[in-house]
């Protein structure tokens, strides 16, 4: 790459740059008015961030399309017109050309980050950043209010000619809907004795052999066992070594004697 | 010839012609434009304002042929080209050609819309091929060629005006005008006291002007300015109040081209705007053709030329 494009690059880095300063600035300036806007008439001030970040992405998106070599030449003079030749001309060779360049290139030098940065522009901005920073700061610790935003909306919100839906919904809530809770004489049996009564035509019960218990004798083949024991199956039995079987009926026996 | 010498040799011709032309600056340097960008121009003027007197101190000082054909109803082509003649040589009498004052290095073609249309387009043809052909021969004008034609504003009786489309093939149409009074002054004192016969030394050579002539077309210019030089040369065609016929595109060739052949003479590196609304009126006054209305209202062409310059 040839000197002068590398110079070129670094201009033009400078210039975006300048320009996303310049965008940044511009933003903090809108969101501090609307910030000192939200405290004067009570609304959160995390709304303010909504401004802030439309600022920023339109008119920044609008300030890096803008930028031009021309804006350098009006800063430098010395470079009017010369520098836009020259990147206009960037890889093609001869000799007035690069003539052109390497005066270009002496020019060059004259371009400092401050002619960008330093401008009274910028100035003025910072300084209106200090001042909105000042007032918001005093404003709230005063706590002073034009009006409450919030409690008029609420009250607009109460009042019956503005939001009908809000008293259909309050009423709603205070008389209830016999659909959601069914029969209100149910609710009140409560801990009431409820004596049912069965239809017996319409019932599925025989209630014609309804009779007295009766004793049965279990006496037929049975004979009654002196001692009844159960056992287990082999399968459920442990396999567990004789020793170890001594171990563990000695250990519950301590267990017991300690207990 | 370097790119760093121009204006030490630009410097050289002007002050040269000062020697002899008092006044009339920014004629010369627009003769010497449309010299270094290799083409032709119509200078407009009223007799005695030393028209003829530049384009000869010119002739001297860049070492170039200069010849001067005054036009008159009654010139023929060949008058200006050339004819054959016969001559008598060792093997008898042959024919020979006579190159005609065309075969120059500057020619000089006084009142030009006084010729005739036949012999006015013997020469444009001339001009625009660089070539001259008689016959079966043709014959190679020598470069550099540049043709200064005049034009008398005020004596319109027994004359051709140049059709537009002729017009069109002079790169510039140069604009003479009374000295100051200062200036007149200064010229009372040198011409009208011993005369003093300067003598001028070539400042530059064939060879310096080919030079000049190829760093011309090297000059960069900015594409923001190129498209106002076109803009500029488009809007002719669109300001229909003012302007019955516009600029071809060739004006806009023309322009860029003259832009360039300034800034190489003025010791710059690239064209500026200033370059362009300068060259503006000599590039678009002979190329635009005012509406009714404008006339009505006594407008010129560079007044509208003005008008459109931003």
């Amino acid at each position: 790459m040839k000197i002068i494009e590398n110079a070129l690059a670094e201009v033009r880095k400078l210039l975006i740059l300048s320009k996303v300063f310049k965008s940044v600035i511009d933003s903090l300036i809108v969101f501090l008015a609307f910030f000192l806007l939200f405290i004067f008439i009570k609304i959160s001030w995390y709304y303010a961030i909504i401004p802030f970040i439309l600022h920023l992405f339109i008119y920044g998106r609008k300030n890096l399309r803008s930028i031009r070599y021309s804006q350098v030449e009006k800063l430098v003079p010395e470079l009017n017109e010369k520098l836009r030749t020259a990147a206009d001309y960037v890889g093609r060779d001869n000799e007035v050309v690069d003539a052109l360049d390497a005066e270009v290139l002496k020019d060059m030098k004259k371009i400092r980050t401050s002619l960008f940065f330093g401008s009274k522009s910028n100035m003025n901005k910072i300084m209106v950043m200090g001042i909105l920073s000042f007032a918001i700061i005093l404003v709230a610790s005063f706590n002073v209010e034009l009006f409450d935003f919030a409690t008029i909306g609420k009250n607009r919100l109460d009042d019956e000619r503005f939001l009908p839906i809000q008293k259909n919904l309050d009423t709603f809530l205070k008389e209830g809907d016999d659909d959601i809770y069914g029969d209100e004489s149910i609710v009140e049996l409560g801990n009431n004795e409820v004596l049912i009564g069965l239809n017996t035509v319409e019932g599925n019960l025989d209630y014609s052999a309804k009779k007295d218990l009766e004793r049965k004798n279990f006496a037929s083949g049975y004979e009654e066992e002196k001692e009844i024991y159960a056992t287990s199956d082999s399968s459920y039995n442990d396999n567990i070594p004789k020793e170890n079987q001594e171990v563990v009926k000695k250990y519950f026996n301590q267990i017991t004697q300690a207990g | 010839m370097k790119l760093d010498e121009v204006p030490t040799y630009m410097d050289a011709v002007f002050n040269g012609m000062k020697k002899v032309v008092i006044g009339q600056d920014e004629v010369i340097k627009q003769i010497m434009t449309a010299m270094v960008v290799d083409a032709h121009a119509l200078l407009e003027g009223y007799p005695g304002l030393a028209k003829t007197l530049i384009v000869k101190t010119m002739g001297q000082l860049l070492d170039l042929k200069f010849s001067r054909v005054q036009n008159t109803p009654d010139l023929m082509p060949s008058d200006i080209l050339g004819t054959y003649l016969i001559e008598e040589g060792k093997s008898g009498r042959e024919l020979k050609f006579q190159k005609g004052p065309v075969f120059a290095n500057i020619l000089l073609a006084d009142e030009i819309n006084r010729a005739t249309p036949k012999t006015q387009s013997a020469l444009l043809e001339a001009m625009q091929e660089r070539q001259v052909t008689v016959g079966n021969e043709t014959y190679k004008l020598d470069r550099p060629f540049f043709v200064l034609a005049t034009m008398n504003p005020i004596e319109q009786e027994g004359t051709y005006p140049l059709p537009e489309a002729q017009t069109d093939r002079f790169l510039l149409k140069i604009k003479t005008d009374y000295p100051s009074f200062d200036e007149e002054m200064a010229i009372v004192d040198k011409y009208s006291e011993i005369f003093d016969d300067v003598q001028l030394k070539p400042v530059l050579k064939r060879n310096d002007i080919a030079d000049l002539q190829n760093l011309a077309r090297k000059i960069p210019i900015a594409n923001d300015l190129k498209r106002y030089a076109v803009d500029l040369v488009t809007s002719t065609r669109k300001k229909k109040e003012l302007i019955e016929y516009g600029a071809s595109p060739r004006a806009s060739i023309g322009l860029i081209l003259a832009a360039k052949g300034r800034a190489l003479i003025e010791g710059r590196k690239h064209v500026s705007k200033e370059d362009i609304n300068k060259m503006a009126f000599p590039v678009l006054r002979h190329r635009i053709i005012l509406s009714f209305e404008a006339e009505r209202n006594n407008l010129s062409t560079d007044d509208v030329i003005k008008q459109l310059i931003k």
